[in-house]
């Protein structure tokens, strides 16, 4: 009797973790997980180019889906590149695009042995408002300058269909 | 009662902590919604780890969690759920690289980076774990090697796993999200140390020594012992005890035997021991006064936990060690129950314990069947195996009040369950010793 439990337990446990790992799957990719009020109005209420805010949710963007790897100050370690120096090359046209999308289609490159991955579930509003938190306070760009990212710089550059070698081969020389 | 509220109390405290990483997960900040088949794999990696740590306790011998289950059915559990979590495991890093291909750069142990790197080792260690304990026989693995090697994977794969969810975590974003689960591997890694240094260390001053060894019918020994400096040990009829015969507690050479005495001796136990392995073969040569070191008692199949106004006990072979325990018990007791006993031996020259059987018949309602598979022409009684047939002729005819309790090898277990279901039995009468506790 006590050994039917068992087995009967077996298959409820591992339906039970099962059906819980796709339970929080479906939960996260729907996004259906509300963390903040930046977050919210960064999805519902697209701003326009001269009020975009990106100062809080930069931060906060970068902290939660960046700093883990690039580590806090973006100083970087093992296989994840510094980011400071990466930041100073930004105003020039190549370089913006190549950093929206190696976020958006991920890199791979001989430079690194470990792929970047995608990021493209970030939002339009919070990829605009990291990418200017890494340009400004790691790189030193100007915080009111009118080459800073916006969301719509964002959108423009979803939907190539390209590859993390790709977007590679697209890099600009340094 | 308390039992079946203990029993409830495990499992739901399980529930709770077999998916508590989901929704700790989902504490802010959490990074932002990824693809489902990602979010999904992240789920089974964790869920995995979370599972692996319940190992640690499973196999920790905890009397207060086995006891409602016995630690037969924990352990075979143990078996089971834990190539659940290896396969969720598993999952986790190919969902991860269909999904995004340029991650294969990951799967090379020379690239990749210190994460995937400890990803590695703790999958190298999990897949290990599940190739020596399906294959250990055909491996030609010892029982004791192959216990070393289990313990140090599993502790090897717990770590690993946790570096790897602490250099890669974006769940593990915040300090005391890192502290939860760095304590839970601790804590986990802690349990082998209590398993297997502070509780041999507390036997040390339970010492008992061997009082007697004798010889049997059947390649078989009764080693008597005597607790030494303490008042023994109390046990239910038909629980085991894991036996060290070693000068030290600390070896991780222990085998489980069923008590074969009566639970009203505390002070001088009984264990029916067949030559079969190494270890038993070890026990046949010892000598009276030499050291034992007991860890017990532990397992649920006794006649005390289930309340019956009678008894069918069927053994086989050496499974009829507890059947002893139970018998001896109940004479001790004088428990005017009756009893039918189905004794199922190779030939009738093996018949182990006859001779007490006998005895015991005259201190107790007891019928014995004997069931030889073979035996010469002119002997009169049942012959074969126990099956429906034999049970049909043989069972009294209170049969479907009586509490079965059956013992012996594996594949005479089963023909014996099914042939007790076909009688009528319900499922909840019937108790088997599965001793598989490797």
């Amino acid at each position: 009797m006590r050994h039917v439990i068992a087995h009967t337990a077996v298959y409820v446990i591992a339906t039970l973790l099962v059906g819980g790992a796709a339970a929080f799957g479906t939960v996260r990719s729907r996004q259906l997980v509300i963390v903040d009020e930046a977050m919210l109005l960064s999805r519902h209420e697209p701003a326009t180019a001269h009020e975009f805010e990106w100062g809080d949710l930069g931060a906060y963007g970068y902290a939660r889906n960046c700093a883990n790897c690039h580590s806090p100050d973006g100083t970087g370690w093992d296989q994840y590149p510094p980011l400071r120096p990466i930041a100073v090359t930004f105003p020039a046209e190549a370089a913006r695009a190549y950093l929206i999308d190696l976020h958006l289609y991920g890199l791979s490159s001989a430079r690194w042995r470990a792929p970047m991955p995608r990021m493209h579930h970030v939002t339009d509003a919070e990829l605009a408002a990291i990418l200017n938190h890494v340009v400004v306070r790691f790189g030193g760009a100007d915080a009111a300058g009118d080459r800073l990212f916006q969301p719509a710089d964002i959108a423009a550059r979803r939907g190539q269909g390209i590859g993390p070698r790709d977007v590679d081969r697209r890099r600009p020389a340094p | 009662m308390t039992r079946t509220i203990s029993g409830v109390f495990w499992i739901a405290l399980y529930l709770v902590v077999v998916l508590a990483p989901v929704g700790l997960m989902l504490v802010p900040p959490v990074p932002s919604g990824r693809g489902f088949w990602i979010e999904f794999s992240v789920a089974l990696g964790f869920v995995g780890l979370t599972q692996l740590a319940v190992q640690f306790v499973l196999i920790a011998r905890f009397k207060r969690v086995t006891a409602p289950y016995g630690i037969d059915v924990i352990l075979q559990y143990h078996r089971s759920i834990a190539m659940v979590a290896i396969a969720a495991i598993l999952a986790h890093p190919l969902i991860l690289v269909v999904d995004y291909p340029a991650r294969l750069e990951l799967l090379n142990p020379f690239g990749g980076n210190w994460a995937s790197r400890a990803g590695l080792l703790s999958v190298a260690a999990l897949l290990a774990i599940a190739v020596t304990s399906l294959y250990r026989e055909r491996l030609r693995l010892g029982y004791e090697r192959w216990r070393m090697w289990h313990l140090v994977l599993g502790v090897t794969a717990i770590v690993a796993a946790q570096v790897h969810v602490s250099l890669a975590g974006l769940y593990t974003n915040t300090f005391w999200k890192h502290a939860v689960w760095i304590g839970t591997a601790v804590l986990m890694v802690g349990l082998i140390v209590y398993l297997r240094v502070l509780k041999p260390a507390r036997q040390q001053a339970y010492r008992w020594q061997v009082a007697e060894l004798r010889a049997l019918p059947g390649d078989t020994h009764t080693l008597v012992l005597e607790p030494v400096n303490h008042a023994g040990i109390r046990f239910a009829p038909g629980q085991f005890a894991w036996l060290k015969l070693a000068r030290s507690p600390f070896t991780l050479d222990e085998h489980p035997f069923s008590f074969a005495s009566s639970a009203e001796r505390r002070d001088r136990i009984e264990f029916g021991i067949k030559e079969a392995g190494d270890f038993s073969r070890r026990i046949a040569a010892v000598q009276p006064g030499a050291r034992v070191f007991l860890d017990g008692p532990h397992g649920a199949f006794s006649i005390d936990r289930y309340p019956a106004v009678g008894f069918v006990f069927i053994g086989g072979g050496i499974g009829m060690t507890p059947m002893m325990s139970f018998l001896h018990t109940m004479a001790d007791r004088n428990d005017p129950r009756p009893v039918l006993l189905l004794y199922a031996e190779k030939s009738l020259d093996a018949v182990t314990y006859g001779e007490v059987v006998r005895d015991l018949e005259g201190r107790l309602a007891l019928e014995t069947v004997l069931v030889p598979e073979e035996a010469p022409e002119d002997w009169d009684g049942e012959r074969g195996f126990i099956d429906a047939a034999l049970l049909d002729r043989r069972l009294p005819d209170d049969r479907a009040r009586r509490s079965y309790f059956v013992c012996g090898p594996p594949a005479m277990m089963d023909a014996v369950h099914d042939a007790l279901l076909e009688q009528g039995i319900a499922e909840s009468q019937v108790q088997l010793e599965r001793f598989n506790l490797a």
